[in-house]
C-alpha cells in the first residue's frame, strides 16, 4: 500500500478515536470512568473476536514469523492505565484543556525518543530537522485548538 | 499525571503495533482489548465498582465506541511499524483535532473562530511537511 493511505490511514484512526473519546466519556458522566472503559473493552473484545473469525482473512496477515516478545501483549494494561490517569488529571487543577494539552505533550515527547533510539521492538527511525518543524506545527496547532474552544 | 498519561497513550500504541507487527492488527486490538479487560475486570471486582443502574441511564449507542475502538487500535497497529510512532501519533492527533473542531459549537466569538482557524492550518501545513520532506523507506 503507497504512503499516502499510510498518511490517510493515520487521519481516519483520529477521527475515530475522537468519537470513540465522545461515546466513552458520555458513559463515564452516566457511570464512572473505569466502569465506561471496562464497558468499551469488553465491546471491543467481543468485536474483534467476531471480526477474527469472519472478515480478518480478507487481510493479509504478516510475513515475519518472529515472536512476539511478551511485554508487548501488556499493550492492553498501558492503556487500561490511560483512563485512570487521565480522569485524575482532568480531575486536578490542570482542568480538561490543560490535562488534553500535556497528555499531548507527553505523547509526542515519547514518540521522539522511540523513534530515534528504536525502542519497543519497532524500527528505529533517526529524526531529520524536517520531523521536527513537521512535530511543531502540528502540535502548536493542536494546543491552539485546545485552548480556544468554542 | 497528565504527562504520564501521553506517555502510558504512546506506550500502548506502540505495544500493539509491536504485537501487529507479528500476528496482524486484528489480533493486535483483540490482545489489547482482552488484556485490558481483565485488568478493569479485576479493578472493578476489588473496588466494588459495577454501577449498573447508572449505566443503564445512558444512551444504548455510547456503547459503540467499544466497536470504534477495535477499529482504532487495529488500524494504528498496522500504520505504526509503517510510518514510526512519531508521525502515526502525530496524524491521530491531526485527525482528531480537525474533527473537533468541526463538531464543537461555535460560540459566535471571532476571536475564537480565528484562533481555530489558525490552528488548522498549522497542522495542515504541518501533515503537508511531513509529507513533502519524508524520509526514503
Amino acid at each position: 500500500m503507497p504512503r499516502s493511505a499510510d498518511v490517510l490511514l493515520g487521519l481516519a484512526a483520529g477521527i475515530l478515536l475522537a468519537a470513540m473519546i465522545s461515546f466513552n466519556s458520555q458513559l463515564a458522566q452516566a457511570s464512572t470512568p473505569v466502569f465506561a472503559s471496562w464497558a468499551a473493552h469488553a465491546v471491543g473484545t467481543l468485536v474483534s473476536i467476531l471480526f477474527l473469525f469472519s472478515l480478518a482473512q480478507w487481510f493479509p496477515a504478516p510475513k515475519t514469523t518472529k515472536p512476539v516478545p511478551l511485554w508487548a501483549y501488556a499493550g492492553g494494561l498501558a492503556g487500561a492505565m490511560v483512563v485512570i490517569t487521565a480522569t485524575m488529571a482532568v480531575n486536578s487543577p490542570l482542568g480538561l484543556a490543560g490535562t488534553i494539552a500535556l497528555s499531548l505533550v507527553g505523547q509526542i515527547s515519547f514518540s521522539l525518543l522511540a523513534d530515534q533510539f528504536g525502542w519497543l521492538g519497532l524500527p528505529q527511525r533517526s529524526l531529520t530537522h524536517h520531523d521536527f518543524i513537521s512535530t511543531l506545527l502540528i502540535v502548536s496547532g493542536s494546543l491552539m485548538i485546545i485552548f480556544f474552544r468554542a | 499525571m497528565a504527562l504520564i498519561c501521553g506517555l502510558l497513550i504512546s506506550l500502548t500504541r506502540a505495544a500493539n503495533g509491536q504485537v501487529g507487527m507479528s500476528l496482524g492488527a486484528f489480533k493486535a486490538s483483540y490482545w489489547n482489548h482482552i488484556v485490558g479487560f481483565a485488568f478493569l475486570t479485576l479493578l472493578l471486582v476489588l473496588s466494588s465498582g459495577f454501577v449498573w443502574e447508572q449505566a443503564a441511564q445512558a444512551p444504548w449507542y455510547v456503547y459503540l465506541g467499544g466497536v470504534l475502538g477495535t477499529f482504532f487500535v487495529a488500524i494504528n497497529s498496522y500504520v505504526i511499524p509503517r510510518l514510526g510512532v512519531t508521525k502515526t501519533a502525530l496524524l491521530v492527533i491531526s485527525g482528531q483535532m480537525l474533527v473537533s473542531v468541526l463538531i464543537s459549537n461555535y460560540n459566535g466569538s471571532f476571536v475564537t473562530l480565528s484562533m481555530q482557524l489558525v490552528g488548522v492550518g498549522l497542522i495542515l501545513l504541518g501533515v503537508y511537511w511531513g509529507q513533502k520532506y519524508r524520509q526514503p523507506t
